[in-house]
């Protein structure tokens, strides 16, 4: 069916490519107003997706975050995308931060949803977009009202300086979901610097990558500087996706540093609800 | 057009007149011989109730009177002041503050005279961070704040001692925070316990330690008080409080903890189900949310295995 469609649509193209070119071009000249009324959407949305087709869809992409957060330093944030067949990558951005990407995730072999916990540095839209194979963004998103400076205050481990001799020590375990597929959920000790707090250079994670222990790449991560201090990640990978025998992580942060860790294979169930 | 002119500026300068001063509305209630408390709202922290969410208290000795928590700001430090007089001519002459939660310790200022004392993590962290949690409270409440100042109590360095006929007895306990100070009015028979025991209101744990909030109300249990003043909350009649307090930290303890060892996420936690039997503490809903985003992070902490690092 879908090789139907580019088929037919590559053969409109070629036929004239001059009467599809008008239906983008208008496409693009009326953007879809943002359903949450975010003030710089706009300035984002040029920003990190530029000129890519985009479209608001609030039944698929889901972000659950508290409306109301005390701590703007660790605002937990999950997105999640369903019903959109295979997603590419998934961006979420907090309009309102002085750098509003807080990361893009490549699901590769993971089920595409992430949990994990961002700065905000003041009562912003977050919006979250999920691109398929068409080239499509699908974006959704959540209000949440947080005290200033979440992201232009030194950050906890900054201050007490412990990083210098635990920087990347990390934390993780793997969990077999019932349908066969593993969650990882990972904490790497790391102050996550945004680079906004006067005299304190930008230094965060930048790169995090999910292998098996037979070293095929399941899950990537780009975060950025929103990523909250000493970040908790966690993810679900499909069941083709995971290892019975464990995984490996590879990380490396903005000043070059990188490790890398073992996984043990899961060796228990995940809940199958909350208590 | 005239009339309608001069009314409108006769309610916008009638407000402004107004919103001069946060009114606090306080009324003693007394508990024993000299013994009252103010009983404080039991929502969290809004502009409506300007920060009071706490319950305050005074004993009226034969030389002076003891406050037990100055409440959330300079002007409820005030009307604590007057409450006090329109009850006793005597002086203030002790501030005893329970711990370092700022519905608890920003009143003190009212009280220039007298000795403002409070256990060793209190002097510590009020001195540190107290500027800071009061600027908190500022966006927090508004108005209400106005011109507060901390003050940094001294050391309460007995644990006995008598005023004015009264023996007071200090117990220097920990959990709801690193340093919690309970008094016990032993003349009275009345226990002023602070955070340690909340009634018909779910608890606040941004700096608890469970363990060590366990062992204290069990040390709590074991005083022969008459009458247990809570830190939020209605009067209990007997042992209930405690019971209630804690039952509710066994139980949110435990949810958190079980959801962390069954794999599930911080979000997911948020779902948790209130049980039947809390369902009727005062804001239990947003209360529990807080707690979740507040202690699963540590459960995480010390629960997610380290794998080691190479680099």
């Amino acid at each position: 069916m879908r090789g139907g469609f580019s088929q037919i649509v590559l053969s409109a193209a070629l036929l004239g490519g001059l009467a599809v070119l008008p239906v983008m071009a208008a496409a693009q000249s009326s953007p879809e107003a943002d359903p949450f009324d975010s003030v710089n959407w706009e300035g984002v949305r040029d920003a990190v997706f530029d000129k890519a087709p985009l479209h608001f869809d609030l039944d698929h992409v889901k972000v659950e975050a508290p409306r109301k957060v005390e701590d703007g330093g660790q605002v937990p944030v999950a997105v999640s995308v369903q019903g959109l067949g295979e997603i590419k990558e998934i961006i979420l951005v907090a309009d309102l931060n002085p750098a509003p990407r807080a990361y893009s995730f490549y699901p590769t072999a993971a089920l595409p949803r992430l949990a994990t916990r961002i700065k905000v540095d003041q009562a912003t839209v977050l919006h979250a977009a999920a691109l398929t194979a068409d080239g499509v963004w699908h974006v959704g998103g959540a209000k949440v009202d947080a005290p200033g400076g979440g992201c232009s205050t030194p950050s906890a481990t900054q201050s007490s300086q412990s990083w210098k001799t635990n920087l990347n020590a990390i934390q993780a375990k793997a969990w077999r979901r019932v349908d066969g597929g593993d969650r990882l959920r990972i904490r790497v000790l790391h102050p996550m610097n945004t680079g906004f707090v006067t005299g304190i250079p930008a230094f965060f994670i930048d790169h995090l990558q999910v292998k098996t222990a037979e070293g095929k790449l399941v899950a990537d991560l780009q975060p950025a500087e929103p990523l909250a201090e000493n970040p908790v990640i966690t993810l679900d990978l499909t069941a083709q996706g995971s290892s019975g025998k464990g995984y490996r992580l590879e990380w490396s942060d903005t000043d070059g540093n990188r490790g890398s860790a073992s996984v043990p294979a899961a060796s228990q169930s995940l809940a199958a609800e909350v208590p | 057009m005239r009339a309608l002119l001069l009314s409108l500026c006769l309610l916008f300068f009638g407000g402004q007149v107004r919103a001069e001063g946060f009114v606090y509305d306080l009324h003693p209630v007394q508990v024993a011989a000299g013994t009252y408390v103010l009983i404080g709202d039991t929502h969290f922290f809004n502009r409506d109730n300007g920060g009071n969410i706490a319950n305050t208290g005074f004993i009226v000795t034969k030389t002076g009177v003891v406050v037990i928590d100055s409440g959330p700001s300079r002007l409820y430090g005030e009307a604590m002041r007057r409450a006090i007089k329109a009850v006793t001519p005597l002086p203030v002459v002790k501030v005893i503050i329970t711990h370092a939660h700022p519905d608890h310790f920003l009143g003190s200022q009212a009280f220039a005279g007298a000795r403002v004392v409070s256990g060793p993590g209190t002097v510590e962290m009020i001195a540190k961070h107290g500027q800071e949690l009061a600027a908190n409270l500022y966006t927090l409440v508004g108005d209400a704040m106005q011109g507060t100042e901390v003050v940094t109590p001294e050391l309460q360095d007995r644990s006995q001692e008598t005023i004015g006929g009264h023996e007071l007895r200090y117990y220097f306990l920990s959990g709801h925070t690193d340093s919690d100070l309970v008094v016990f009015d032993a003349t009275t028979g009345v226990l002023f316990v602070g955070d340690l025991v909340f009634f018909r209101r779910a608890l606040t744990v941004p700096n608890a330690n469970v363990a060590r909030w366990q062992e204290s109300l069990t040390k709590i249990e074991a005083i022969p008080y008459r009458q247990m003043v809570p830190g939020h909350g209605p009067m209990p009649r007997g042992g209930e409080a405690v019971v209630e307090t804690r039952d509710y930290l066994r139980w949110l303890n435990d949810a958190l903890q079980q959801a962390m060892n069954g794999g599930l996420d911080l979000t997911e936690a948020f779902h948790i189900k209130v049980p039947e039997r809390f369902r009727s503490l005062a804001i239990v809903d947003e209360e529990f949310h807080r707690s979740v985003a507040q202690m699963f992070p540590r459960i995480e902490e010390k629960a997610l295995p380290a794998i080691g690092s190479t680099q």
